[in-house]
């Protein structure tokens, strides 16, 4: 089995679906959406920090991938996290800055001490505001590895690159996101 | 108050060390290369201390599910947008499958045979 590959299995119950879907089922393309809108969905939240706009793209993206579905190659689940994937990009090339949900009045007010402010939900918060600092191919691979908890195996199928590329793109956002995280304790 | 250090007498105040930079070891741990018990040195074991509370985290984040309206909404939109019909063939050509082509092939090769015998005879 190709590394990274669900089960064939489900590979064939997708093309299964997806042909339900082209003989008129409308409903059979639900099951798609069921099965694979979290992992989705995470990856938009991961990458835009915005639960609005991950469900504006993910829903874009479902549509799209309704719309050409016949147009499917191979693992629909890498196609449709291609458009996803696509979609976020697209969408942090054009946002402006001010846009992000990242604001400074959204930080945590002082604290007495570092320690106090290591909270688990402060550091919750305060890794989601780095992310949103890295540049989006770090963000990227970072967010794959960590939030969505793939091998390097799975992503470098799914955006069509190498594993070496991928961990030292991964190597780069940790020590990015350790200064960044950092910077607020020193 | 010594006027050569005024700080000298005063509280000590505590101070947030930086947590040192991930070395190789501590990466290949990070990516599940290799045991914990690979950081030898203090510094790679206090790096390993904070990512354990970062992957903590991460691991919540990775426990969000997409809102069950957002599905719902768009199984909704999809009313409005029929998929698009899979690409026709070129006009003018004809797809046959390998059962047709033989079955056709079987058949012509009998007509052949037929008109063969009636032309010039068995």
């Amino acid at each position: 089995m190709e590394p990274g590959s669900p089960p064939v299995d489900q590979v064939d119950a997708d093309q299964e679906i997806i042909g339900r879907v082209l003989a008129g089922s409308q409903d059979a393309f639900g099951i798609l959406i069921a099965r694979y809108s979290d992992p989705l969905y995470r990856h938009a939240l991961g990458m835009t920090g915005s639960p609005d706009v991950a469900e504006d793209i993910l829903q874009a993206s479902f549509i799209k991938a309704y719309q050409h579905l016949s147009e499917v190659r191979g693992r629909f689940d890498a196609w449709v996290f291609r458009i996803v994937a696509n979609s976020c990009k697209d969408w942090l090339k054009n946002i402006r800055r001010t846009h992000l949900s990242y604001d400074e009045d959204d930080q945590p007010s002082a604290y007495s001490t570092p320690e106090e402010e290591m909270d688990r939900n402060e550091l919750r918060t305060d890794l989601e505001n780095a992310l949103q600092r890295l540049p989006p191919s770090l963000r990227e691979a970072f967010v794959m590895k960590h939030v969505e908890g793939r091998s390097y195996e799975e992503m470098a199928v799914l955006l069509e690159t190498t594993v070496g590329a991928l961990k030292m793109r991964v190597h780069r956002a940790r020590e990015a996101l350790q200064a960044l995280l950092e910077e607020k304790y020193a | 108050m010594n006027p050569d250090n005024p700080d000298a007498g005063a509280p000590e105040k505590k101070q947030h060390r930086k947590t040192p930079p991930a070395t190789p070891a501590v990466q290949a741990w990070l990516d599940g290369e290799a045991g914990r018990e690979g950081l030898a040195s203090a510094d790679e074991q206090e790096t390993a201390a904070f990512w354990t509370k970062v992957n903590d985290e991460a691991e919540m984040l990775r426990r969000r599910k997409t809102p069950i309206h957002v599905q719902q909404k768009i199984l909704g939109a999809l009313l409005s947008e029929p998929p698009k019909a899979p690409p026709r063939a070129a006009s003018g050509s004809i797809s046959l499958s390998p059962t047709v082509a033989i079955a056709l092939g079987a058949g012509l090769v009998a007509i052949g045979a037929v008109i063969g015998v009636m032309f010039f005879g068995p």
